[in-house]
């Protein structure tokens, strides 16, 4: 659950070490999804309207490997006949394709990095691992046909929003005993129960879905998530909620200026020795935090 | 074509792993980041099933997921600062008084 190792300065090296590794990893990850997934679109995409249109009478673009899964595929039309094994497989099921394979690699990277923010002790190597798991997702993005979403992913998600956990991560400088030490682990044991509870039946309700809406993708059109396409449909259907978007970072910003500019004042207030009864502990953070 | 309830099964684990990441953690830097997986875990699911209607509406949702996101982090990490200007810790357990 949790790694000895990361403290104290020794630690401090290691947890560096092993953040350069997991970034390096993670990039080098990404570049390669990136550059696979679109040369496989590339490829792939030409052709495609023909085999991914549901039922498709001739399908004559399948390969030849696909026999079996092929003669399964006209029972889709009658939901739920075939049992709950095959849920959503049905339709599309080509075999064992390159993006499936991809979708694996990707989604355990994903689903091992994402373990790793919830588990690991520091949070640094928490916050890099989140990182990777970002570019992962994004190349899962792309392979969905939402390349702006993919981009928009790296460069907020990843860019932005992950380099403000770390600067804060840094800023405070957080030392192993404001790390906090395990305690209460019945409450740990009682929630993790809970939790595979949950997870349990989130499995269940995914497995009942039927397999009809699921497994039938419609072909879609040829700017499907790309800048033109999601841009006319931000300025088109979407143009109010757009503009709330705006409105809402503009009150997040405005936000967090005051929340800092109170600190600021209040820790200044007290390193002058005014009257107020701020805590005494709160003067040095400041000197220092700037 | 990857059928779409396997991205169904991995966005439920990701938002399983960010509610456990709450529940379970008691560092607010964790905590936030979370938070932040459990909302990727809706952004996938969202994506998903825009690619399986072929319906672009998804990915404006998705957009707003992210700005909210970007929003959330911002406040909530100039609180978190706040916070540990005053009481010398991130560590929830430790916040659980409402004065002094």
């Amino acid at each position: 659950m949790r790694l000895r190792g990361l403290s104290g300065t020794r630690g401090t090296r290691a947890a560096a070490l092993a953040l350069a590794a997991l970034l390096a990893a993670g990039s080098i990850a990404a570049a390669v999804s990136l550059a696979a997934t679109w040369a496989w679109a590339d490829t792939a995409s030409m052709p495609a309207p023909v085999p991914r249109v549901p039922g498709a009478p001739g399908a004559a673009g399948l390969p030849p490997g696909s026999a079996g899964p092929r003669g399964r595929a006209p029972t889709i039309g009658t939901a739920a006949a075939g049992g709950g094994t095959a849920t959503g497989e049905g339709a599309a099921d080509e075999g064992f394709t390159i993006e499936k394979l991809l979708f694996l690699v990707f989604g355990a990277t994903t689903a091992l990095l994402a373990l790793m923010v919830v588990t690991l002790r520091n949070p640094l190597t928490g916050a890099l691992a989140l990182v990777g798991s970002f570019f992962c997702l994004s190349a899962l993005y792309v392979m969905l046909g939402a390349h702006f979403i993919a981009a928009v992913q790296i460069i907020i998600y990843a860019g932005a929003i992950m380099v403000l956990f770390v600067f804060v991560i840094m800023l405070l400088n957080l030392s192993d005993r404001e790390l906090g030490a395990a305690k209460h682990r019945f409450i740990k044991g009682l929630a993790l129960a809970t939790l595979a509870v949950l997870g349990w039946l989130t499995w269940r309700n995914l497995s009942a879905l039927p397999p009809a809406p699921l497994g039938a993708p419609v072909a879609v059109a040829a700017d499907f998530g790309t800048v033109k396409g999601v841009g006319r449909t931000f300025f088109g259907d979407w143009l109010f909620p757009f503009e709330l978007a705006g409105v809402l970072l503009l009150v997040a910003v405005v936000g967090a200026v005051a929340i800092s500019r109170r600190a600021v004042r209040n820790a200044a207030g007290s390193a002058a020795g005014a009257p107020a009864p701020a805590p005494a502990p709160a003067a040095p953070p400041a000197a220092g935090g700037h | 074509m990857v059928p779409t309830s396997w991205y169904l099964y991995l966005a439920a684990f990701l938002f399983v792993v960010g509610v456990a990441g709450v529940v379970v953690r008691r560092n607010a830097i964790v905590v936030l980041m979370s938070v932040e997986l459990m909302l990727n875990a809706a952004n996938l699911t969202i994506l998903a099933f825009a690619r399986a209607r072929g319906d672009m509406g998804g990915h404006a949702i998705a957009f707003f997921v992210i700005a909210t996101a970007a929003a959330e982090a911002s406040v909530g990490l100039a609180l978190l600062i706040h916070v540990f200007r005053h009481f010398r810790s991130v560590h929830l357990d430790d916040l659980a008084g409402m004065k002094n």
